[in-house]
């Protein structure tokens, strides 16, 4: 039999997760619906969809865990997303341009061969370097490194 | 507010989908693809974390209107 559906298969893992995330949307569709209706309704569904979503997003966060994937994790982008738009004069209505940004800048950092954790090493990528500075000054505090340096 | 909600159902189908995708390549020994669509669940979940915060922040601002 394979390993794979034993103990917690990735298979099983990924369909357990599914199905959080499946009950998570649910949760915000009820939340986005009840918030038109009345808003104290509105908030104590948001509270119990921002539960399910914590909920599904530590399932995820152990499956990768486990298969050595989480090179960075939700506090991370946040942080570089949010120097990334301090950086730009925090601008209105841009929030998802600098996610989508440090999430990327990440992900090309973890997997970059080069990069490495001592800190006399030279910067390997070509970003602007504003980026590449709020991107490292991220990775330095970072509680999970690149998985490929574990 | 209703937005928010509304973005983040949408990010927590997209990491449901992500999640079933990995699995189903998982289950065929596809485990590159596997791992590939696993990476992108994580990236759906980081980003419908985040906006479930942020729906949750919004929706506290308007229930003490």
């Amino acid at each position: 039999m394979s390993t794979r559906y034993n103990n917690g298969s990735h298979y099983e893992n990924h369909q357990r997760a599914a199905e959080l995330y499946d009950g998570a949307a649910h949760a915000h569709r009820v939340a986005e619906q009840h918030g038109q209706d009345d808003h104290l309704s509105g908030h104590e569904h948001s509270r119990l969809a921002l539960e399910q979503s914590q909920k599904a997003y530590e399932h995820t966060d152990g499956i990768s865990g486990q298969h050595g994937i989480a090179a960075f994790r939700h506090d991370d982008i946040a942080a570089l997303a949010h120097e990334l738009w301090q950086a730009r004069g925090c601008p209105e209505g841009s929030s998802e341009e600098d996610w989508f940004h440090a999430a990327e800048e990440l992900r090309s950092q973890a997997r970059s061969p080069k990069r490495s954790l001592r800190s006399e090493d030279e910067p390997t990528f070509s970003e602007p370097p504003e980026l590449a500075r709020s991107a490292d000054k991220v990775f330095n505090r970072m509680s999970v490194r690149p998985a490929s340096k574990r | 507010m209703h937005e928010a909600h509304r973005e983040a159902a949408e990010q927590h189908e997209l990491a449901a989908h992500a999640h079933r995708t990995a699995a189903e390549h998982n289950e065929s020994g596809n485990d590159d693809a596997g791992k590939w669509h696993e990476e992108r669940a994580l990236e759906y979940a980081n980003h419908a974390y985040w906006l479930a915060r942020e729906a949750h922040s919004k929706s506290g601002q308007m229930a003490t209107v």
